[in-house]
């Protein structure tokens, strides 16, 4: 059955929200003047941040990534309740389960950074100012952010938020027993 | 994200990009203060504030669960550990760590099974069984070791033909005579309680040759019997045959490294050598461990009573009297400890 990608953006909005408030929150973080948010719309692309090219050459990366380990973090956190009870203890899933397993999938759905994330960070390392180190560290950036845009064709993006929500809890079991 | 850097290349460098007053800050966008300052602090609409405190509520919620959450989840994975290294005690313990917290935690119990039976715990065993059953267990190996497991912990319990003679001793297996054994066993020879209980009695009476011959050929038919291989180590070690008590114990030990009976039976035959200080450090290992088990107890007051710390010894005579059901293992300590009976030259 083909399901349109709209469909599951609609869908896991929240996850779109998060994403793009996270880019807002590093540009803040950063001084970055930011001109036009769009936290969610059901269309193409369902949200976007417009803000000023930073002159540190990092920090395209960073706004850009931010959301990624965000949406990861928050993703896991709000499921665990549920994930490690439902997922893994056998208990039946409630209503709450069934929402924060929802909001957990959601969020960390929506983890990978755009191609126009990608976009921002190639035209800033491509300045002739630009470290070499920071061109170093951005173009496997880029490439893995095209290559993650690339997977979402094959639903890789709703891979990793059930991922992320079944794995990261047993993962902290795993580094800490 | 998208920037705007090319649409601030047309704007006139000295005035500002967004209300046209004299720019300050010639950076990528010329602003002036105030339009920087506030284009920096861009506001965020009420309802992304709600959504986000909403969200905020959810993730404080979900960190208050972490720690019981992961706690569980580690037990499990200590349990995990413990029984891949066949330290069933301590994996039981853990597991039923983990059912404490989280009762029908499916693994935890077939886990719990597992780790029980090592034990010979059988009201652990069978409660644990009694729980599972009618429950759908996927992996078809487990399920397959559990049932094993099930069949071989049923030879632990009496036949009802043998319950039914054991009622008429007021469900006392020692109080059944030797001629009912005999008679019992001769037409119920696949009854292996009865035949371990039969030797156990022989056993007791020092009648080392007939016990023997019984529990040969119970480990004939099954030769990973618990119950056979432990007098086994007791009968080698009461006949001098300190190699091969040895032999029984480290084979108990192979199949569950925190075998507490095991090892006070190793105990007991350290000081049959007179290795007594290896004999104490070890009791008071194995008592470490599980402090509730009146064989183990029994050995460390032996353990006390040949390094000669009297004081202690007693100590621990009073704790096995505590126990209703340690009667014999009590008699048998304070048979040695008052002389009538010899343990070592």
């Amino acid at each position: 059955m083909f399901i349109p990608g709209i469909l599951i953006t609609i869908v896991t909005f929240p996850g779109v929200i998060v994403h793009e408030l996270a880019h807002q929150l590093f540009c803040r973080l950063y001084k970055i003047p930011v001109f036009k948010v769009v936290y969610f719309q059901a269309e193409n692309p369902a949200g976007y941040v417009i803000h000023e090219a930073p002159q540190n050459k990092m920090q395209p990366i960073v706004i850009s990534i931010g959301p990624f380990i965000l949406n990861t973090i928050l993703g896991a956190l709000i499921a665990l309740p549920a994930s490690l009870p439902v997922l893994h203890f056998g208990h039946t899933a409630s209503f709450l389960d069934a929402i924060l397993i929802y909001l957990g999938v959601s969020i960390a759905m929506h983890a990978f950074p755009s191609t126009g994330d990608a976009s921002s960070i190639w035209k800033a390392v491509n300045e002739e100012e630009t470290p070499f180190w920071v061109k170093i560290v951005a173009y496997p950036v880029v490439g893995l952010i095209y290559l993650g845009a690339l997977g979402s064709f094959f639903w890789l993006d709703l891979f990793y938020g059930i991922g992320v929500v079944m794995g990261m809890p047993w993962l902290l079991i795993n580094l800490f027993y | 994200m998208e920037t705007i850097e090319e649409q601030s290349m047309v704007v006139q460098d000295t005035v500002c990009a967004s209300c046209g007053m004299r720019a300050d800050h010639l950076q990528r966008t010329p602003l002036c203060t105030s339009c920087r300052t506030q284009f920096i602090a861009y506001p965020i609409p009420v309802w992304i504030k709600v959504f986000g405190g909403v969200l905020l509520c959810i993730l404080l919620f979900s960190l208050s669960t972490l720690p019981k959450n992961i706690k569980t989840g580690m037990h499990y994975k200590r349990g995990e550990k413990a029984i891949s290294e066949k330290n069933y005690l301590t994996a039981e313990r853990e597991f039923q760590n983990v059912l404490q917290e989280e009762p029908d935690y499916l693994d935890a119990k077939c886990q719990l099974l597992i780790a029980s039976f090592h034990n010979t715990d059988l009201s652990v065993f069978f409660k644990t069984s009694e729980s599972l059953s009618n429950k759908q267990i996927d992996d078809e190996a487990l399920f397959s070791n559990m049932q094993q497991l099930v069949n071989r912990a049923i030879t632990y319990l009496p036949k009802d033909s043998f319950a039914s003679i054991m009622q008429h001793y007021n469900m006392q297996v020692d109080s059944v005579p030797e001629v009912v054994y005999r008679s019992y066993l001769a037409s119920f020879p696949n009854d292996y309680f009865a035949a371990f209980r039969f030797a156990g009695i022989l056993t007791d009476q020092d009648r080392y040759r007939e016990a023997d011959s019984v529990i040969n050929q119970l480990l004939g038919k099954d030769p990973e019997y618990y119950g056979a291989l432990v007098l086994k180590a007791s009968m080698k070690r009461e006949q001098m045959q300190i190699d091969s008590s040895y032999y029984y114990i480290d084979h108990l030990l192979k199949a569950n490294q925190e075998d507490v009976t095991a090892l006070s039976s190793k105990v007991r035959t350290l000081l049959k050598e007179k290795k007594d200080d290896a004999a104490l450090n070890l009791a008071l290992q194995t008592t470490a461990m599980n402090d509730a088990e009146s064989y183990s107890l029994a050995s460390l007051a032996l353990a006390y009573h040949f390094k000669n710390n009297l004081k202690d010894r007693d100590k621990v005579i009073q704790k096995i009297a505590a126990d209703s059901s340690a009667s014999g293992t009590l008699s048998y300590v304070n048979d040695i400890v008052s002389g009538k009976k010899k343990f070592r030259n």
